[in-house]
Parts: C-alpha cells; structure tokens; sequence
C-alpha cells in the first residue's frame, strides 16, 4: 500500500496488536482457572464459561468443542446451541484473521507527492475527425449552448415557481414526467450550488499538495494506481489516502461529545429498531424485496469497495457501549458493555490552520475507477497483474486461476483490489469482473495486436471502470428505485435526454453522430467535465446513506441451476472471509449466480437488519453489533441527525414523529426512545429516520432522505472525473472499447462468462438485478415483482410476456 | 463500390425471393406407380462436380410429383449467374470491424421482411467459451472422450485438404478438461497449424477461430450436406420410393420425411458444390480440394449419428460428471419420435406373427433394408435377417431424427452462430484480415435461404394413414410433440434448443 504504512513498522500497528493481546489475556487467565476445575468436576455450565472464554480468545474451534460438551449436559440450551453455531461458524471462515494485514495510515505517506506511476506513455493523436466530423462537433456544441441555456431558465424557472415540496415531503414524482425531470433536474441545481463542502482548508489542494506539480506523461490518459492525477492540476484530488469531504455546512459538521454519542444508546436503538422479528420457532422473519435480486445487495457492497472506506478501526481507542440488563448479550458474552473501536484519526490534521472540527481519511480512491478490482495503490496492482509463474505479462490480465477463479492468499482469502468485509457475494462479483477485464484484453489485443501488457491492462481498466459505472447508474438504481421518472433520468445522465428519446435498448450509444453538448439533453458521459466550482471526493454524508445492511439475509439459499439437488441454507457468516473460497469451491460460480438471481434481499426498512450483524465477530473483537455501529458512525463523524441532515440537505424536517410513520407500533417505540418532548425529533438518528420513512417515491426501495445525497452524487461522480467526460472519447478508451461499454450490461457480463445461465430464469428479465424468474413459476410476469417492465418501451405491447415468448416468434408453432 | 452494391442487391433481391415465394410443400399421398431410381455417381449428374465415389439421383430418375419446373428454372438461372453475374467481386475490402455493422450492412431491411435478425450467443459474448460450445448448439456434436479422462473435438482431419491462397489451414483439435464443481468441460489446448497452444499463450485466441472455423465448415459441409443430405436423407428417398410400394404402412410413414428430396437434393447440389458455387467461395477450401475432402468424408459417413443415445455413448459423452444439455435435448426429441415409430409398427408388424404381420417375412421392408445398406456407407446397422420390430422402430426413428433435428441443427440453426465471423471464422486470412464483403454477403445469403419456410413436423399428416388406428397413432405424435414443446416452454427460451415447434418435417430447400 503507497497509503499505508507496512504492518510492521507502524506504531498503531503495534498498539493495537497489544490492545487485542491485552484483551486477550483476561480471558486466558479465566480459561486456565476454567480447565482446572473442570478436570475435577466436569459440568455443562463450566464448559460453556470455558468455550465462551475461548470465544473471546477468538478460539473458535476450541469453542464450538467446548459448547458441543456443554451441550452434553443440557442438550436443550438454545442460547450455547445458538454460540455453537456461530462458533463454527467463525472457525469456518477464520473471521480472527485481519483481512486485509492490519495496517494504519501514515501522514508522511499521506502528504507525500503522488507516488510515480507505472503508467504508459500515452498514445499519438489518432486522424482527426474530418469535416463532416468537425461539422458535427460544432453543431453539437452550438446546440449544446442553445440548449444549456433554454434548460436553465426552464428547470430555475419551474423550480422557483412550482416548487418540489409540499409540507414536509418531496413531490416530485406526483408531477407528469417532463416536469418531474425538471423538478429533479432544479433540486440537482440547488444541492450543486449549496452541498459541496471540503473538508479542507480553504485554498489548499487535496491532501495539502504544492501547487504546480508536473502530472507524468500517461496521466492525461491513463487512470492511476491511487487515482491521483485525475485532475492534472489538482494531483491528489479524489485520490486514495484523501479526506472525505462534506455535502453539509461546516457548523453542521460536528463529532459528538462522549455523552452524545451514547444518547440515546446506540445498542438499545440497534435492538429496538433494527432487530429483526421472529417466526414461531425463533427464526429471524426477513422482509424481502420482491422486485430485486441479492445481487443487487452484493453489488452496492461492491461499488462502496470501490468508493468508500474509513480503513482500519483503532483497537486501542474503544466507545464502551452499555449493554442493558436485558441485554441476552450479557450472558452470551459474558459482557457489560460493548466496545466499538473508533474510526482511524486524520493523520493530516494542520492543527491551526484547519476550519473543519474534523475529517477523517478515505483509504480507497474516491474516483469510479474500479479500485475495488485494481487496488488503489501500485504495489497492490502489480500483485494483481502478475503472471503465475511470476513472469511478466504481456495479456494485460489479472491473474486468476486456471478454473476462472481468483487465486487465494495465505489465508485462504481471495486476492483482489479491496478485500475487506468479505463475503461469497464480494468473489463472486470481484471474480466476475476480473474476467471482464481479461475479456477486455481479449478484444483489444485483437484490435491492436502490438499494445504491450501495460496499455492493455491500463484501457482495459478504464473499459471494466465504465462497465461497472454503467451498471450502477442504469441498471442498480433503477432496480432498487423502479420509478420511470428516474429510470429516464438516469438514462439521460448516462446517454443524455435525446438518445434516450430517440433509440432503444442497446442501440443507445454514448457518441451518436452529433453529440449534443449540454449534460441533461446530451449526456453527462462524454461531455465536459462540471465540478461545480468545486474539487472532487465522496463525502462522509454519502457514506452513511449507503449503510444498507438491511438488504442482507440471514442464510444464503444456494441452489444448482439444474435443480439437481436440494437448496443448502448457508448461514451467511459461514461465507465471510475464508468462508468464500470454502463456498466456491462446493459450488460453480453459475450455481452461486443462479442461486443470487433467485433470492430477495431485504427491504430497507425498520426491524430488519441481519441478526447475525448485530453479533458479529471481526478480528479483536469478538462480539460487534453492527447496527450500533452504524449508529455510531454517523454521531462519531459528525453526519447531523436525521432533523438537521434534511434541514442541510434542502429538505423539510419532520415535526413530529408522526410525519415519518403512521405505523402505531413504530410510533409509540420511536417515542419510548427518543422522548416525546418537541425536541425529539431532532435526536432521531439519521440511519433510523431513513429507514422509518413510510412515505416515500413511488416505487421506491429507500426514502426521500438518502435520494437526496444520491441524486446530488450520482451525477457528480461521473461529472466531475475527467475520464467519465474530458476524457471519454476514441482517444483515450479507442473505437472498440466505447463498443463494449455501450453494449454492456450486468445480463450481458453474466453471460459473457457463463453462457450456461442463458437458460435460466435471466433469459426473462434485462435487468439482471431483477429475480429471475421462469416460466415454470409463472405463466407472465407480475407487476409486483418486475415493476421495470411496465414501462420499458421496448415490451410496450405486453410487458408481461417473457422474453422467451415475447422476441422468439421465429419458433413456429403450431403452423 | 457502386459496382458492388449494385451487384450486392441484385443478389439480396434474388435470396429475398427465393425467401418470400417458397411455400410449404405439399406432400402427396404416395403415387401407386413410380419408377425405379438407379443411383448414379456425382460426377455423371452434375458434369462439373468431380466425385465418382457419392451416388445420388440422376436428373433423369427425379421422379416427376417431386418435380417443379418453377423451381428448376429459377436454380438454372441461378447457375447461369455463377458465371455471368457472380456474386463474388474480387478485390473488395473486409467487413467491418464490428460485427454489428459488418451484419447490418449484409443483413439489410429486405432481408429482415421476411426472417428475423440471428440473436448474438451468449458463448460468443467474449472470447468464445469453447466450453459452453462443446456441450450446447450445433458444434456439441463433435465432442468425444479422448485420452487421459479429457474431451476432445478432433477435426485434424480437415488439414489434409488445400485452401484458398492467403488462407491458413484448416484442421483443429480442442482437448477439454472436465470441471467437476462446474460440471462443465473447459478448452485446455489447442492443436493446428499454428501447433499445440493452451491457454494464455499468444495464440490462443487465434487458435480458437481456427478451431470454430474448423468446426463450422465440417458441420456445414461434411455433415450437413455430405452427410446429412448426399449419404442418408438421398438414400432414403431412394431405398422408400424403389422398394415399398405406395399402400405400404412403412412408406406411408416415412414419406413426408423424404418426399421432395431427389428434386431438392438436385437443386442443391448445384448451387452449392459447382465450381464458383457456395462451399468454395463461402468456405476456405479450393474447389478440387472440397470434392477430394466430400469424396473422402462419404466413405467415412456413419448412419448412428442420427440416434443421439447411441452416438452419444460411442463419443462417451453421457453421464460423464458434467451437463449435457444440447443432448438431453436431443435425445427428449429422438425419444418422442422412437416412441412413434413403435407405436405405429407395432399396429401393422410382430416379431413373431405369421403372414403379413411377420416383420422378417415382409418382402419389402427386405428389400428397403437391403437397398440402404447398400447406398449408405457402411450400412444402416439393421438387416433384412436380423429386423425385429424394435430394431426397425428405432431405425425409423434414426431417418425421422435426420431428417427433423439433425437437419435442423446442421441447418438452419446456424442462422445465430455462423454469421458471427467476427468470433468464428469462415475462412481466415494468414494476413489477419476479416473476410471481405462478397464473402459474408453471400455467407448470409445462403444461411438466410437455409431457412425457407417449409412443412413442418407437427403439421397433420394422418392423410397418410393406411387406416384409422394409423391416423390416431399420427394423432398421438403430434399429442406428444406438443407435450414435449410445453415442458420445454416451462422453462426459459435459450438458443441452443431444439423445439419441437421448431421443425420442419424434411431436409427439402
């Protein structure tokens, strides 16, 4: 890592070693104590405090050996039966070991220059366009000014006049789409204007960099390791190892004081708001989305590695959560309190001249450039480009395994750009991207058989990047937010208005002949970069709009696509870590894609976040709730509470509890927590005032609130990064690249590389995020569970058919 | 370029009539007098094409209900033009780049009047899953064990015959390695030309276009045409029409699989295998070398092909640890079709009757057997000594699985894998070139007359029928067929299926 220090050397290394050791200790001195006793008189209850002891000690398999002997004596305990479970379930995916290595950011690395890049040099201008060419580019950039300016005076114009909120709640999708458009169109307008905030001082570069830097040579048309250089006169924006920056004003972000932090506490709104319910034999009672596949949940876990993340946890610097007296977490542990380690510090803090009460560091590069694939650093990218037998390339591919899979490291763990948190969804999306890549080398080596293995590697790149950016911004979104005002928008922002209007599916490109110049009617790919006045990374707010644990089941239902055996219920921890490669080698990666394409996640609502989250064990800390993490977070950083973050965002607060949820239950718990003063609203935490929100878009998967960050950063992730605009053209991506993203969606990429899944349920649907289902289960599609269909143009005669009835006529029968 | 537009429509118009004016043969009631077909050899009824070792119809023996004067003067025109007017322009430059333009310029609006656009297989998505291939479509009928556990598609052969100048080799062998969590084969190593290449070589893109292009030149010529059409479909419309007589019940059964195909197989022949004819300027084998590569590949013809069961257990491919579904598919289809053919035999046939009913002591299915064993190279594994009514039922279905599914994948299902040069090849060019346009225009020209619209199979012929239990037992085929097509309808639509709905009932252009 170029933004980290080596485990080794670094001092937080160290010290959270001896944290971790030190924790550990307590419990083998309980564990010693334990054996000797029981070496005298073997008891259920003292093997169970023993397999707990050694729960602590993260020695699970010594654990789930000591809770079977507990279970000897009291064969009904189902609370040792449950830590049985999960005890294997720990060993199995060795969730004690640090993936990645355990490693802290260092501020001289951070500050340094960006490190030099193995880049190519770039390529010799190519012919150029011609006159007919040229003709086109001007009268697509004199269309683009004529129509830029018609655009702002209508959408300013409706949006002054019309307004897009009624009392509290946005009503923009209650207006004709047109209009719609507009209206979001006008909000986008106000947040760019109002929502962009940086994080650092006023008049420095990212990561204070000296002005007037040389960028090297490739950068104008190469994406770099840590994505610094994007902008060539701003090396470090949006690069790996910079600030998260901020959608909220400067007095709205603040940390809260200790006592904040844990009021209301954080654990009792964890157990209150997002356990799940139970079915009569204690099972966790999922509430599914039917109009989605889990491969819509493992993708935005996808996307967010390539994104977001805080690194490391600081095991040395803990928030002691009380556990309540009915907490079951009590016994089960053997714990008062529950420690959440905090966030890493800045280590780039400038002390005086900082204007932000605080910051933290984005370990991965803010940029849609597929780092979660790539690494956001060098050394990583080499690893990932080598040759299996060490060699030097000359494809340009990632290495993966003879079978197509990703090799593994020491530790059993897939080796890929960015492994933390990892689960079976992350191998198979991270394994079917890396052949994407491969597929891309393919195609370009055919077309320029003299590129050397590092220009294939680095277009391929940008190609796979654009792929998966595709994917997100009008496949995903629309998916989870099945609403054809937004389904249009999106379509607009990736291929502009026009093309949208005049061409269908896949005859949809980037570049028509005339490309009108304006972001709205033309496209925001492929026209000029906008930041809107501001430098460019992903903000603390859009980190906490994206805790979309919710979506995540408990089991995993894995399937063969031929229905040759039974359906396994895997419990979803047994696939984290190690547990993947454990998954993938009993099970092809068609059956996992087969059997992700035909289960629901979960709805992102109250009560129905992941049991097996709120007790999760990470490496250091055996028990962590998740949920009262994700709580924490926000307070911890300084993202407002649900009241404010609207009244920031440009929204309406709520005024009572009743705005949010006419849910009598949910009331009356909302009330019990937060209080009924008129002040309780504004101590509603973000996370649980999102999910509350009963009142939401037409169709939409999540509320108003976390809509508001996305549409201001779904467009802003492509406008501001030069090689979603400036850049995106011939030049840089060349002819055949352009090709494949315009051609590529998630259905195509499955089949690309597992034609098998051709006859499966996917042949129905084109969304792939949407559950594939086949005829055998029903005679036409329902509205309920493909609510894309009913306005995709394309099957505007009867969009219930299925496809197999619908675009196969030429099967003829009977004649 | 105005010359070849010009030329280029001229040519599009010609395919698109000959698309828009077919209709669906209508198959008579077997005429009581015919007279008898003497095979002769290639070379003696069609004087251009060299080969003595295929027999096949004269023009003479055509019999005159298969006769169409329509017909035969349109396709004499068309031979005339060979040489006139080609269809080929030499020296015109390669297809696009993209394989969605370079089949937008060939596949044009007026070809789209009358059949639609050939869908993209997922297989050829990326680089093409070899793997995929081998168990789904057309080309899975050449995988077969090999040595060591592995799988192979052995088309060596191919090399031994000339092509084209400026054209590589053909011959290809792809060794498959079985994936068992997958349960599906993967392309492990390459052998042609260009010498043994696995996976991550240089050349291993390279040497999978060799290898489909190996691949699609023998489906399209050794065993659809030479195979399919000169070595079993011709002599079954010989051996039928010579030796069972027109009240027969087994000729009343196989007649609407073989009527028309003397007429057709005449017709054909020409526009395909003359000199200047489709083969030589589509494919990548000179002209001399083509007949030398027929004349060889008859002599090699086997009959069990056509049986998916027992083809698939020579070429061990059942129940070996992975999918197989292109021959799941096969053999759901050949078992509807067995099934018939025992059911109506039995009404008319015993093993151990006496008199008429005596299958052994039936003088003309004797000689029918007799007369195909003699026409098809090495016979059709049934004798006039050794014909039970299960043998003869499992023949019958054999020529009804020719001449319907066989056909049919050998045929017209290429439509959505043969015109996607880009990923597999027809010829390919030792310069790297794609092919030029007169090449792929006329590739798609005649991929797009492959699909005239013709009888098909689930149309009723219990006219036929000798009598009533005969028209039922049609009826119950056409019952079963249908059934088939439901279950199949059950679940998603995939390109490399047969539907039942699908197919035609003969191999007639």
């Amino acid at each position: 890592m170029g933004a980290v220090s080596e485990p080794a050397e670094g001092a937080s290394v160290a010290r959270a070693t001896l944290a971790i050791e030190q924790r550990r200790q307590h419990f083998s001195d309980a564990i010693e104590r334990l054996e000797a006793e029981l070496a005298l008189r073997p008891a259920g209850k003292l093997y169970a405090a023993l397999a707990q002891a050694r729960f602590q000690c993260e020695q699970y398999e010594q654990a789930s050996r000591h809770y079977r002997e507990a279970l000897i004596f009291e064969p009904q305990n189902t609370e040792w039966r449950e830590m049985l479970t999960l005890a294997e379930a720990n060993a199995t995916s060795a969730v004690d070991v640090h993936v990645p290595e355990l490693r802290y950011f260092d501020r001289a690395t951070l500050l340094a220059p960006p490190p030099v890049t193995e880049i190519p040099v770039p390529p010799k201008p190519g012919p150029g366009p011609g006159l007919v060419g040229i003709a086109y580019i001007a009268i697509g950039q004199w269309l683009g000014v004529i129509v830029t300016v018609i655009w702002h005076i209508m959408t300013h114009a409706w949006g002054y006049l019309a307004g897009f909120r009624d009392t509290v709640w946005t009503n923009w999708y209650r207006r004709p789409k047109a209009l719609a458009i507009m209206t979001l169109a006008y909000m986008r307008d106000r947040l760019n204007a109002h929502n962009l905030a940086t994080s650092y001082p006023e008049g420095t570069l990212a990561a204070f960099q000296a002005k007037g830097q040389k960028p090297p040579p490739g950068a104008t048309h190469f994406r770099t390791a840590d994505g610094s250089w994007n902008n060539l006169a701003d090396p470090k924006e949006g690069a790996a190892g910079t600030r998260f920056l901020r959608n909220v004003q400067r007095a709205a972000a603040r940390p809260e004081s200790d006592a904040q932090l844990l009021s209301p506490n954080p654990r009792q709104i964890s157990r209150v708001f997002l356990t799940r319910g139970s079915d009569v034999e204690g099972r966790a009672q999922v509430h599914e989305v039917p109009f989605l596949n889990m491969l819509a949940a493992a993708w935005i876990q996808f996307m967010n590695g390539d994104w977001i993340n805080h690194g490391e946890i600081v095991y040395d610097d803990v928030i002691k959560v009380p556990l309540a007296e009915d907490d079951p977490a009590r016994s089960r542990y053997g714990q008062t309190e529950l420690f959440v380690a905090r966030t890493q510090p800045d280590p780039t803090r400038m002390g005086g001249i900082e204007q932000e009460a605080t910051s933290s560091i984005n370990e991965v590069t803010h940029w849609w450039d597929g780092s979660q694939i790539y690494g956001s650093d060098q050394a990583t990218q080499d690893r990932l480009r080598r040759s299996a037998d060490g060699q030097q390339r000359w494809d340009g591919k990632l290495l993966l395994n003879d079978d197509g899979t990703l090799p593994l490291d020491a530790g059993g763990v897939e080796e890929t750009g960015f492994t933390r948190n990892w689960w079976v969804g992350m191998s198979m999306l991270h394994t079917l991207f890396a052949r994407e890549h491969n597929a891309i080398c393919d195609h370009l080596k055919g077309a320029y058989p003299h590129w050397d293995d590092n220009r294939l590697f680095n277009v391929a790149r940008l190609i796979n990047a654009a792929v998966t950016a595709k994917i997100h911004s009008i496949e995903w979104t629309p998916a989870i937010l099945p609403n054809p005002v937004l389904d249009t928008a999106l379509n607009a922002n990736w291929f502009g208005l026009l093309m949208n209007l005049l061409r269908k599916g896949k005859r949809r490109q980037i570049f028509a002949d005339i490309k009108v110049r304006n972001p709205e009617v033309g496209g925001v790919v492929g026209n000029p970069i906008d930041k809107h006045g501001r430098a460019f990374g992903l903000t603390e707010e859009f980190v906490e709009i994206y805790r979309l644990h919710s979506m995540l089941p408990e089991t995993l239902v894995l399937r063969r696509r031929d229905g040759s055996a039974e359906a396994e219920q895997l419990p979803f921890h047994k696939s984290r870590q190690s547990g993947s490669a454990k998954v993938t080698s009993r099970y092809a990666m068609t059956d996992l894609l087969f059997s992700f394409g035909t289960q629901h996640p979960g709805a992102l609502v109250l009560n129905n976040y992941p049991r097996f989250m709120q007790e999760l064990s990470i490496p250091g800390i055996p028990f962590f709730d998740m949920g009262t993490v994700d709580i924490l977070r926000a307070r911890e950083r300084g993202v407002p509470r649900y009241n404010e973050f609207r009244r920031q965002l440009d929204l309406n607060p709520i005024s009572a509890f009743e705005d949010l949820t006419t849910d009598a239950e949910q009331l009356r718990k909302l009330k019990e927590v937060y209080g009924s003063d008129p002040g309780a609203v504004e101590r509603l935490d973000l996370l649980v005032g999102t999910l509350a929100e009963g009142r939401r878009p037409t169709g939409f998967g999540f509320g108003e609130t976390m809509f508001q960050i996305f549409i201001l950063n779904a467009t802003r992730r492509l406008q501001a990064d030069r090689f979603y605009t400036d850049s995106y053209n011939a030049e840089v991506y060349t002819i055949e690249g352009l090709r494949w993203i315009d051609n590529a969606d998630l259905k195509t990429v499955i089949l690309r590389h597992h034609p098998e899944l051709a006859s499966t349920g996917l042949a129905n649907v084109k969304n792939a995020f949407e559950p594939w289902d086949e005829p055998a289960d029903l005679e036409r599609l329902r509205p309920e569970r493909h609510p894309l269909r009913a306005f995709d143009r394309e099957l505007k005669r009867d969009p219930w058919r299925t496809e197999a009835q619908g675009l196969h006529a030429w099967v003829q029968w009977p004649r | 370029m105005i010359a070849w537009f010009v030329r280029k429509t001229f040519w599009n118009v010609l395919g698109w009539v000959k698309m828009a004016f077919n209709r669906p043969l209508d198959i008579p009631v077997p005429p009581v007098s015919r007279r008898v077909i003497f095979p002769v050899p290639l070379r003696q009824a069609i004087p251009s094409i060299p080969i003595d070792g295929i027999v096949v119809c004269g023009p003479k023996d055509i019999p005159a209900e298969e006769r169409s004067v329509l017909h035969a003067l349109f396709y004499k025109f068309q031979l005339w033009l060979y040489s006139a007017y080609s269809p080929m322009q030499p020296g015109l430059s390669q297809i696009d780049a993209n394989w969605n333009r370079a089949l937008k310029a060939a596949f044009t609006w007026l070809h789209r009047t009358k059949f639609v656009r050939p869908d993209f297989p997922p297989e050829f998505l990326g680089s093409p899953d070899l793997g995929s291939l081998a168990v789904r479509g057309p080309y899975a009928c050449y995988t077969q064990k090999g040595e060591g556990g592995l799988f192979e598609w052995d088309l060596l052969s191919l090399a031994a015959y000339g092509t084209h100048k400026g054209l590589r080799p053909l011959g290809a062998k792809v060794v498959f390695k079985l994936d068992p969590v997958r349960r599906a084969l993967q392309a492990v190593r390459i052998d042609s030309a260009l010498g043994s290449v696995v996976p991550g070589d240089p050349d291993w893109e390279l040497s999978k276009k060799m290898a489909l292009c190996a691949a699609t030149t023998h489906l399209s010529l050794v065993r659809h045409f030479n195979g399919l059409h000169l070595a079993a479909g011709a002599h079954l419309a010989i051996a039928t029409r010579n030796r069972l007589p027109s009240d027969h019940p087994l000729c009343r059964l196989l007649w609407p699989y073989m009527y028309g195909t003397t007429q057709s197989n005449d017709i054909v022949t020409k526009g395909q295998m003359v000199p200047g004819g489709e083969f030589e300027t589509i494919f990548s084998l000179t002209h001399p070398e083509m007949c030398r590569m027929f004349e060889d590949t008859y002599r090699d013809y086997r009959f069990v092909v056509n049986d998916p069961e027992v083809d698939g257990d020579a070429r061990q491919i059942r129940h070996q640890g992975f999918d197989t579904p292109t021959q799941d598919n096969l053999e759901a289809l050949f078992a509807v079709m067995h099934e018939h053919a025992k059911d109506y035999l039995r009404l008319y046939f015993a093993d151990d009757a006496a008199g008429t009913m005596a299958i052994r002591g039936n003088a003309p299915i004797g000689a029918w057997l007799d007369e195909l064993n003699r026409l098809i190279p090495h016979g059709v594994g049934v004798g006039r000594d050794d014909v039970t009514v299960a043998s003869l039922a499992r023949l019958v279905a054999r020529f009804m699985h020719m001449a319907t599914v066989q056909h049919e994948i050998l045929g017209g299902f290429l439509w959505n894998y043969q015109l996607w040069t880009h990923r597999q090849p027809v010829r390919i060019y030792i310069d790297g070139r794609r092919e030029p346009l007169d090449v792929y225009q006329r590739l798609v020209n005649a991929n797009y007359n492959l699909n005239v619209t013709r009888r098909a199979l689930i149309h009723d012929f219990s006219y036929l029928a000798l009598d009533a239990p005969a028209a039922e037992a049609m009826g119950r085929f056409r019952q079963n067929l249908l059934w088939l097509q439901l279950s199949m309808a059950q679940q998603p639509w995939a390109m490399w299926k047969i539907y039942p709905g699908a197919l035609k009932v003969n191999i007639n252009a």
